[in-house]
């Protein structure tokens, strides 16, 4: 009773749809006798998250996948009390330490070393006596929490494994990157998406999917193209449109995010006319996004392949250029609504230049 | 009465025997409190048998009143004099016949004589034209009345009290004003101004005396030179004592007096009503007393004598209706508040320090009759204790019998927050009761609700005082306010005080010296005065006594816009950057400069300065970072550079000074909103989905397609040929709200009233960009959720049938079901088994029944190929409550049945 992405995920390596090569490995790594940190990373809605539950259930058995929510509290320096979630099972637990922002580091001291200290006593089920933390978010980890884990991952490596998720590993501190075994997953290319959706397909006997297998792909790929290669989104993208739609073939209107048009939007405004008012109307439309919880960064990189889309080749470059300036700005600064609106101010001056 | 909101006063009236009326009765507060008043006076119950003698007139029209002129009730219902409507409005709103007995009951032993034909009597005067001229006529009376002391009034229950008149103990204006009750709605400042300078003409050498009396004295001892024997700070001693004495912000001041005055009819008037929409009493009152009678007769006017004089009016009652019609529209001059009151009811008073905003605030408020109740920074400003100070000063009488005015000093700190809160409260409980009391038609029954009803009316008038109204602390409170702004006076003004302050003190300083002072203070009396008292001696010039500026970050964003002609700009910069540097709040300067930018006049190429300004932006965001961080050190310092920079590219000539800084507040208050939907979506989302999906991703790539997938086009899911092909899509719907463990819920649309389905908790808002979209995704849920809802329930019945059908086997429960229903027949007739045993039985009987039944569609099911689900279910549902239906005997069986 859930999601399509929730419900049809593949629960064993084996059961995996792309990457044959990467589940090859995770598959020895887990059938030899000892385990390292992993370090997983990849772009959002590659499949990360799903690899690492299927290493565990490899390693642990099917027992990983009962699992519950603990809430736990910590107190700071500064006598702050924190609540913070923790999903765990009888092997493994998983955090997301940027829960508490710059108090992550409390989490990693605390918590990591209660769990590593005390060792797996059942020994029945599992052949492994270390337990498995999954830290979510890796990137988002501040300074002094990555400066806590690396001390750590090395004292306790006898009672815990650690598996970093991240979306990059260029927020990772180089002591942890060489304690850890980096595995990439690549966003699944368009055949990778099409093929896990025909399997899709096959599972749940669409009534009001067309029948000709050419229209079929036809749509699949669509599809994929429309998500960006994004499978969470693919497969979403495409329970929308089996429950929006009475036939489906290669003609059916894709559905289009809301933020996603507002970019664009805002993309043709900037093409069209460049003023000092027109950047304060780019400012409202900026805060009424972020004020929609979507990251900065998301917009900034949105907004800037629409430009690019949109511009002639010189400008492209340069639009890439500032972007990429910026996109390092937003990591950098906290006031996310001045890198924004500099953004469209200097691809304002871009675009005018080359006109 | 005043104090509409307090129970306690009203308690003994409303303990009055209405009570015991047995319909209609809950709409008689009004009426209760001021029959009272009727009771205590033999003067008024005289007149009205006078009344009715002398007015043979109308006596045929009393036949039927309510015939002729339904919506008499209504207009006396509103009748503010209230002395000898009284027991007419009883009458009206209830049957004639049936409520007399009730009103003799009510009232005391003469009154019970008379009760009939006054009774009587009132209806002539509802059809009078001149209801609103009853009110004045019957003013003085009132008066009077106070007069006759301590009346006993009996109940019907037997029970007597002593009913004690208060005593009207103000007068409307101190400080030789007199002010007569016409004045206080239109306030005629110049008529004012003229009487005063008379009077000050009058008394000027006496009035000159005193100003300078209390100086003469102490200035004996050190007679020359500088005074420094003066026991007193010159600030408290030439603290101006009354109106006139105030120089400059003419304009602000009388805005101020404005506000006051139009408190005078909640806060002065004695009998005071609500003003609803069919009371047509005020603006009728004045067309009427200046029409027909003057004004001064009206004050005069004695009531015995009373009713000869309104006759003649009497006799075009049936004009009223037009009248009443056309009168309603001025109404809306008075806006919607029931009282009078003023639209926004805190005054908000921000300037910079020194202008005198604490003296006049307290002058003007005495000079209107109040005592000032005076909350300050010194004071406890937190949470509880405040709350009750300030209620309880806003809902009482002090013991010089004055009304209060609270006025809040220094509300701009930080600490304010609980302060203010009490004041949004307060104003939101007002404007939630004038709401309520507008949506009740009956205004009596409204005053009379108690508890969490009770209405919580904001009676009195409350004055904030601020520097800084852009203060965090005031950014609620501010739309509500009536904001003042205080200016400096003009130079001349201000040296010709301090040249009379300085004759008088006996103190020679030239006036380009004073000329000097007055700039160096920024116009600043009070620092003026100190200065001029304790630097008296060394009147240099030096820097040294320059007063230490600060200025508030938001006058600061509009000088660093403006470009100073006068002089250089390396000097600009300089002052601009030792103004900065004072003030110290970078982060807020360079957002305000952020902010406003965008509308600012300057000269530019190409959108340069803009890209520029974005580099000098992530610098200072860089600087400003470095306070957190504890490694690097704390360099936010350089972070002013980038609020020069803004200086140094966009100020212009043309700018102008007071700019309006733009918030991003909501903008921040909105995302707490939804990042907090996002929180909650995330948490109610079962295990295994949360591994996979990270917080961040919900809003951008699960929420936006959640609305689709939870309304699919079930509009031919009924029709038999296409069943098949949809039936997948309401079980997926189904599965998606579980995820997040959403739930459907009808609500009603804001707008237009509308039944519309929202999901808890509503992410509608946060994923669609405009209010269309909103509606469109609210409009398409309330399409297709009843019938998700009712496929729910399906299911559920579904999965309950197979628990039930894996228990009990079919055989047993035929021959029960049987035996069952042959008892049921004997239990029809026999009344003597206990109601719960029978219950029991119906239950287990229709238990059986929905057995019978499911056998039966199981097999039509088989027959069909398909499910065809038609539940026989019966809800008994008890209402706890007051109903006034006819009470009979039901037996369950006929309930059954």
């Amino acid at each position: 009773m859930s999601l399509w992405i929730d419900k049809y995920r593949p629960q064993t390596l084996n059961s995996l749809n792309y990457h044959p090569d990467v589940s090859s490995r995770l598959k020895s790594l887990a059938s030899s006798p000892d385990f390292p940190h992993l370090l997983i990373y990849g772009p959002s809605g590659s499949g990360k998250k799903t690899r690492v539950l299927a290493i565990l259930t490899e390693l642990y058995g099917h027992g990983v996948n009962k699992m519950k929510i603990d809430v736990r509290q910590f107190t700071t320096s500064s006598n702050k009390k924190l609540e913070f979630n923790i999903i765990s099972s009888a092997y493994h637990i998983e955090i997301t330490p940027s829960d508490l922002g710059n108090n992550d580091r409390v989490v990693i001291q605390d918590l990591l070393k209660e769990i590593a200290s005390t060792e797996q006593v059942d020994f029945s089920t599992g052949k492994h006596r270390f337990k498995i933390v999954v830290i979510n978010e890796a990137d988002s980890l501040s300074r002094d929490a990555q400066a806590a884990l690396r001390r750590t991952m090395e004292k306790y490596s006898r009672n815990v494994r650690l598996i970093l998720i991240s979306n990059t590993t260029s927020n990772i501190i180089p002591p942890i990157k060489s304690r850890v075994l980096l595995i990439r997953i690549a966003a699944p290319q368009v055949e990778d998406i099409v093929q896990v959706l025909t399997s899709l397909d096959r599972k749940l006997n669409l009534v009001n999917l067309t029948s000709d297998d050419e229209q079929k792909l036809q749509l699949f790929r669509t599809i994929a193209v429309t998500s960006e290669r994004n499978l969470r989104r693919a497969v979403l993208l495409f329970e929308t449109l089996a429950i929006q739609n009475d036939t489906l073939d290669a003609s059916t209107k894709m559905v289009q995010l809301d933020w996603e048009l507002v970019i664009a939007k805002l993309a043709s405004d900037i093409l069209r006319e460049r003023n000092v008012s027109r950047i304060g109307q780019c400012r409202t439309v900026m805060y009424e996004l972020l004020s929609h919880c979507i990251p900065a960064k998301i917009i900034l990189k949105t907004l800037a392949f629409d430009l690019v889309r949109l511009v002639n080749l010189q400008t492209k470059a340069q639009i890439v250029a500032i972007a990429a300036v910026f996109d390092e700005r937003l990591s950098l600064g906290s006031k996310v609504i001045y890198h924004l609106e500099g953004f469209v101010a200097k691809a304002m001056v871009a675009i005018e230049e080359n006109q | 009465m005043p104090f509409m909101s307090e129970d306690t006063q009203q308690a003994p009236e409303m303990e009055l025997p209405f009570l015991q009326l047995p319909t209609g009765s809950s709409s008689f507060l009004f009426q209760g409190s001021s029959s009272t008043t009727t009771a205590t006076t033999p003067a008024t119950t005289t007149t009205d048998e006078s009344n009715i003698q002398n007015d043979p007139l109308l006596s045929p029209e009393t036949q039927d009143p309510v015939t002729s002129e339904p919506e008499i009730g209504d207009g006396l219902n509103l009748e503010t004099s209230g002395i000898t409507s009284v027991s007419t409005e009883n009458v009206d709103f209830d049957d004639l016949n049936d409520l007399n007995d009730e009103i003799t009951v009510s009232a005391t032993e003469p009154i019970h004589e008379i009760s009939e034909p006054m009774a009587k009597s009132q209806i002539e005067q509802q059809q009078q034209t001149q209801d609103s001229h009853d009110f004045i006529n019957f003013r003085p009376e009132s008066h009077q009345e106070i007069r006759y002391q301590n009346k006993q009034v009996k109940l019907s229950n037997g029970r007597t009290f002593t009913l004690r008149k208060k005593h009207k103990s103000h007068k409307p204006m101190l400080n030789n004003l007199e002010l007569s009750r016409e004045e206080s709605y239109g306030l005629n400042i110049n008529n004012l101004y003229s009487k005063l300078e008379t009077e000050r003409l009058q008394n000027h050498k006496t009035n000159e005396k005193s100003y300078m009396n209390n100086l003469k004295v102490k200035n004996e001892p050190g007679s020359t030179g500088v005074n420094k024997q003066t026991e007193t700070l010159w600030v408290e001693k030439w603290r101006p004592r009354k109106y006139m004495d105030f120089i400059g912000n003419e304009q602000t001041n009388r805005k101020i007096i404005h506000w006051f005055k139009q408190w005078d009819r909640v806060v002065f008037e004695k009998n005071f009503k609500p003003i609803t929409e069919s009371s047509e009493k005020l603006p009728q009152q004045q067309q009427s007393s200046s029409s027909s009678s003057s004004k001064s007769f009206s004050r005069y006017y004695q009531d015995p004598f009373g009713r000869p004089e309104r006759k003649p009016i009497t006799e075009s009652s049936e004009k009223r209706p037009q009248q009443q019609s056309s009168s309603s529209k001025p109404f809306s001059r008075y806006y919607q508040d029931p009282f009078g009151r003023p639209e926004r009811k805190v005054l908000l008073i921000s300037g910079a320090p020194g202008l005198g905003k604490t003296t006049i605030s307290h002058i003007i408020a005495k000079m209107c009759g109040y005592e000032v109740m005076e909350i300050n920074a010194s004071d406890e400003r937190s949470g509880q204790k405040v709350r009750d100070k300030v209620t309880n000063s806003l809902s009482s009488l002090t013991f010089s019998g004055k009304p209060v005015c609270l006025v809040a000093d220094e509300v701009d700190g930080a600490a304010e927050f609980g302060f203010v809160k009490v004041i949004s409260d307060i104003l939101a409980d007002d404007k939630k009761t004038v709401q309520r009391f507008q949506r009740s038609g009956d205004s009596t029954k409204f005053f009379k609700e108690k508890g969490k009803n009770r209405p919580k009316f904001l009676l009195r008038p409350i004055v904030a005082i601020c520097n800084d109204v852009y203060a965090p602390a005031l950014e609620k409170l501010r739309p509500q306010c009536e904001m003042i702004g205080f200016k400096q006076a003009s130079e001349k003004t201000l040296i010709d005080r301090l040249k009379f302050i300085c004759h008088a003190e006996k103190l020679p300083v030239p006036s380009q010296k004073l000329k000097e002072i007055v700039t160096l203070t920024d116009y600043d009396i009070r620092s003026c005065l100190n200065l001029l008292q304790f630097g008296g001696a060394n009147l240099d010039g030096s820097d040294s006594r320059k007063k230490d500026m600060t200025l508030s970050w938001y006058s600061i964003v509009s000088q660093l816009f403006q470009k100073d002609a006068r002089c250089s700009k390396q000097e600009q910069f300089k002052r601009l950057n030792a103004l900065i540097s004072v003030n110290g709040n970078f982060d807020k300067i360079i957002h305000g400069c952020f902010q406003t930018y965008t509308d600012m006049h300057y000269q530019d190429l190409k959108l340069s300065k803009p890209s520029k300004i974005s580099d000098w932006l992530y610098f200072s965001d860089l600087m400003s970072r470095t306070q957190f961080d504890s490694t690097a050190g704390d360099i936010s310092w350089y972070s002013k550079e980038t609020a020069l920079q803004f200086h140094e590219l966009f100020s212009d000539l043309s700018n102008k000074s007071n700019l309006k800084i733009k918030s991003d507040y909501e903008h921040f208050e909105m995302k707490k909103n939804n990042l907090n939907i996002v929180k909650l979506l995330f948490n109610n989302s079962p295990v295994q989905l949360r591994t996979l999906i990270k917080l961040q991703t919900i809003p951008t790539d699960i929420l936006p397609y959640l609305p689709y997938i939870l309304t699919p086009d079930l509009s031919k899911l009924h029709i038999p040929q296409f069943q098949q092909q949809l039936q997948h899509k309401p079980q997926t719907a189904i599965d998606a709200l579980n995820a997040f463990q959403l739930q459907m819920l009808k609500t009603k649309d804001e707008e237009s009233y509308n039944e519309i389905y929202k999901t808890y908790p509503d992410f509608t808002p946060l994923v669609k960009f405009n209010s269309a979209d909103i509606k469109r995704q609210y409009n398409k849920q309330t399409a297709t959720f009843p019938t998700l809802i009712t496929e729910i329930d399906r299911l559920r019945t579904l999965k309950r049938k197979h628990i039930k059908d894996a228990t009990s086997s079919s055989s047993s429960s035929a021959k029960k079901s049987q035996n069952v229903s042959d008892e049921e027949d004997q239990e029809d007739d026999d009344v003597g088994e206990t109601s719960f045993q029978i219950l029991k039985n119906q239950y287990e009987k229709i238990a059986e029944q929905e057995q019978r039944a499911k056998r039966q569609k199981r097999e039509t099911a088989t027959a069909e190929g398909r499910q065809d689900d038609l539940e026989v279910k019966v809800w008994v549902k008890y209402n706890e409550g007051f109903s006034n239906a006819v009470r009979k005997r039901v037996r369950w069986g006929d309930l059954f049945n």
